[in-house]
């Protein structure tokens, strides 16, 4: 709900007035309707919009000050309880990246060093080197990317045909797709690995893909998602002239394009941070991914916390940037939706 | 930008889910070219009806015809109709310039004709400012007229349309009423119109067709309907206000037949008379219209048939509406004109039939006409 255009200095006509978050105007307002910032004139404190007559514009302005104050007071203290937490969350972050540019000693030196006047650039291709990092984020890169793409795609495939499409047994299939979520991935790993050795793809990519191609999460997501489309669009696109794929393609998708894009880099994180799996299928550097190789680095370089810190920031670069360019496509998809009338 | 319209027809159409009818053994012609409502109150059958023929739903029995082809097994998309929905179903995502033209698309019209086809239909419905934009950033009487362009822009064979205004405000209900009435009149295509607004019905129909309960009670032009309900639903559901509809027990004596009741009789015209006889009808319903009781004060010297107590005079706009309680109990709805300002609330009054009279069986509900 952000439309910074729409403000004029009093909150006549803002939004809709749902309650949603305001971020606009600066004062960062949660939560309740009509509370806005800015200027509320007089002539609209009764936030309907319709204004009061003029006679009664003058009592109210004392009111409308002390109204002003309280609000600063109370947005005062929402900005220092989010800083703090902004400091608890982003401190350990801060700590290494400076730790990942000092020397071993530095890093073992008390009081702690929280700035870097002569950093260490030379760590990063270090780590690189030492611990195949090259290769990991190569192998991490393919397994995540192609489990990424193919858990997108089944899941809204799958997603639509639960959601639009009659056929026998749907439900039964539909809750076993629930029931996958149930199961944690220790209760099935040993009979899993058993399958792939069978397979022959021990110490291979299909090992590290195959058995993460579709995502029940996803499934239940997209068809949740899809259910909310208005069902007048469906019958308007039909006959418009579409049949399911063009729906599918055309309408459905770009509508929840927001909703595809958190999932995304939801399957990109879980795919990318996966360690036992990966370590249990292969025992060969040259399929191994990147986290294994983080294990590694903490194996070759045991004094060297400074190489760790700086791999550990190499792994979690892709994450990084993902967020960033999904950033703007995650903010949107909160207050995205279809049209109602 | 005259199109082919095509007549619509449904015989013995049924339709059940799950064993619950929807619709039953509707039948019904649409001319090409005209304009016809289906009328009915909520949950009456009438979108179930309106689905039908655009194929969305497929019928438990019967045949539809669409411009004389049996439609029976044909998808939505290839029975050439178009349909306008209640929340205009724009896709969001698009501009008003894609949805326009979203039909065309999967026609595969070439690019060239798919922009003079727009460009031509959002200069006939006031929209060529707004190609460039979204749904959400329109008002209602612009989406509307988005839904209609989309609509109209492939020419369709016959229009459906599921209660398009009723997401409208009052003023612009009527100014789009208008419109659609214009619009029809210079395609001349054929369009059927659901509604539960009988407003609606009576001044944009060439023909309404009421349903009540899945089935079709009557077709008719507005004024047969209103001057000749076929049954005491399409009498008591057609009208504003409602015609009066009281029970009455049938007594004859002598060569005259009254109709009585709770200890006031009043004699019924010749002709109605002598069928009510030949029936052997024991009990009927009177239905009188409004507009066609008189009322005068009980002290007034007069020749009230019926005594009854005001409960509530509301004035509206050239009538005093008055709503009197029976001495029998049952209430009547009488409009009067500004002579009557003397009646007030609580007031004793009495009340005659001056105009048409209506009169259905009182077990069946059909209407009895010599």
């Amino acid at each position: 709900m952000w439309r910074p255009t729409e403000r004029t200095g009093d909150m006549v006509g803002y939004g809709d007035g749902s309650g949603g978050i305001d971020v606009a105007g600066g004062a960062g307002s949660v939560g309740s309707a009509g509370t806005g910032s800015g200027v509320v004139s007089a002539g609209s404190l009764d936030g309907t919009g319709r204004g009061l007559p003029p006679g009664r514009s003058g009592q109210l302005n004392a009111g409308a000050g002390r109204k002003k104050t309280r609000r600063y007071a109370t947005n005062g203290a929402r900005y220092i309880v989010l800083a703090g937490l902004a400091v608890i969350v982003g401190f350990p972050i801060y700590i290494t990246v400076v730790n990942s540019l000092l020397s071993s000693r530095q890093i073992a030196a008390r009081p702690p060093v929280l700035f870097p006047l002569h950093p260490l650039w030379g760590d990063f291709s270090a780590a690189f080197s030492q611990a195949h990092l090259g290769l990991y984020l190569r192998n991490s890169f393919i397994v995540t990317i192609l489990i990424m793409i193919a858990e997108i795609i089944t899941s809204v495939l799958a997603g639509y045909a639960f959601a639009y499409l009659k056929f026998p047994f749907r439900r039964l299939l539909f809750m076993a797709c629930i029931a996958t979520m149930m199961v944690p991935m220790e209760a099935t790993i040993v009979p899993n690995r058993q399958t792939i050795v069978a397979l022959g793809w021990f110490n291979s990519f299909p090992a590290l893909i195959v058995p993460f191609l579709a995502s029940g999460v996803g499934i239940f997501l997209f068809r949740q998602a899809f259910m909310g489309v208005p069902k007048d669009l469906h019958d308007a696109a039909k006959l418009d002239g579409y049949g399911h794929w063009h729906f599918l393609t055309r309408i459905v998708v770009p509508l929840n394009r927001p909703l595809i894009a958190a999932f995304a880099l939801y399957a990109f994180m879980s795919a990318w941070n996966q360690y036992l799996w990966p370590l249990i299928v292969t025992d060969t550097n040259s399929v191994r991914t990147v986290q294994i190789g983080m294990a590694e680095l903490e194996n070759v370089s045991v004094n060297h916390f400074n190489l760790i810190f700086a791999g550990t920031l190499e792994a979690a670069l892709p994450i990084f940037i993902l967020l960033i360019v999904f950033q703007r496509q995650l903010v949107r998809g909160l207050s995205a939706g279809a049209l109602k009338g | 930008m005259a199109s082919a319209s095509a007549a619509v027809a449904l015989e013995a159409v049924s339709k059940w889910y799950d064993n619950v009818p929807a619709i039953q053994d509707a039948t019904l012609e649409v001319m090409p070219g005209e304009f016809m409502v289906l009328l009915g109150p909520s949950g009456c059958g009438k979108t179930t009806l309106l689905r039908l023929i655009a194929g969305l739903e497929n019928p438990s029995q019967g045949v539809i015809r669409i411009g004389g082809r049996v439609v029976n097994d044909v998808d939505p998309k290839d029975r050439d109709v178009a349909m306008v929905f209640q929340s205009y179903a724009l896709y969001p995502h698009m501009t008003v310039r894609r949805n326009i033209e979203f039909p065309l698309r999967s026609r595969h019209v070439p690019e060239q004709e798919r922009n003079r086809l727009v460009e031509e239909v959002a200069g006939s419905l006031q929209l060529e400012k707004l190609l460039g934009r979204k749904p959400a950033q329109l008002s209602g009487g612009q989406r509307q007229r988005v839904a209609l362009a989309r609509a109209i822009v492939r020419r369709p064979l016959a229009f459906l349309m599921d209660e398009p205004l009723s997401n409208l405000d009052a003023q612009l209900r009527i100014e789009m009423r208008a419109e659609l009435v214009e619009l029809h009149a210079k395609l001349g295509i054929t369009i059927i119109y659901v509604t539960h607004d009988q407003v609606e019905a009576t001044t944009m129909g060439n023909r309404i067709a009421v349903i009540e309960g899945g089935r079709i009670q009557q077709v008719g032009t507005p004024q047969d309907i209103y001057q000749r309900p076929v049954n005491a639903f399409v009498a008591g559901f057609v009208g504003n206000p409602p015609m009066n509809i009281i029970e009455a027990k049938v007594e004859l004596s002598g060569d005259v037949v009254n109709a009585s009741f709770q200890g006031a009789s009043f004699q019924l015209p010749a002709d109605l008379a002598t069928l009510l006889r030949k029936k052997e009808v024991s009990s009927v319903l009177v239905g009188v219209r409004p507009q066609d009781v008189s009322i005068v004060k009980e002290d007034t010297v007069g020749m009230g048939q019926l005594r009854a107590k005001v409960s509530l005079v509301e004035s509206v706009g050239s009538v005093y509406r008055i709503i009197c309680r029976l001495d029998g109990g049952g209430f009547v709805t009488v409009d009067a004109y500004r002579d009557k300002r003397e009646i007030r609330t609580g007031d004793m009054v009495e009340l005659s039939i001056t105009g048409d009279m209506h009169l259905f069986d009182a077990a069946s509900g059909e209407r009895l006409e010599p």
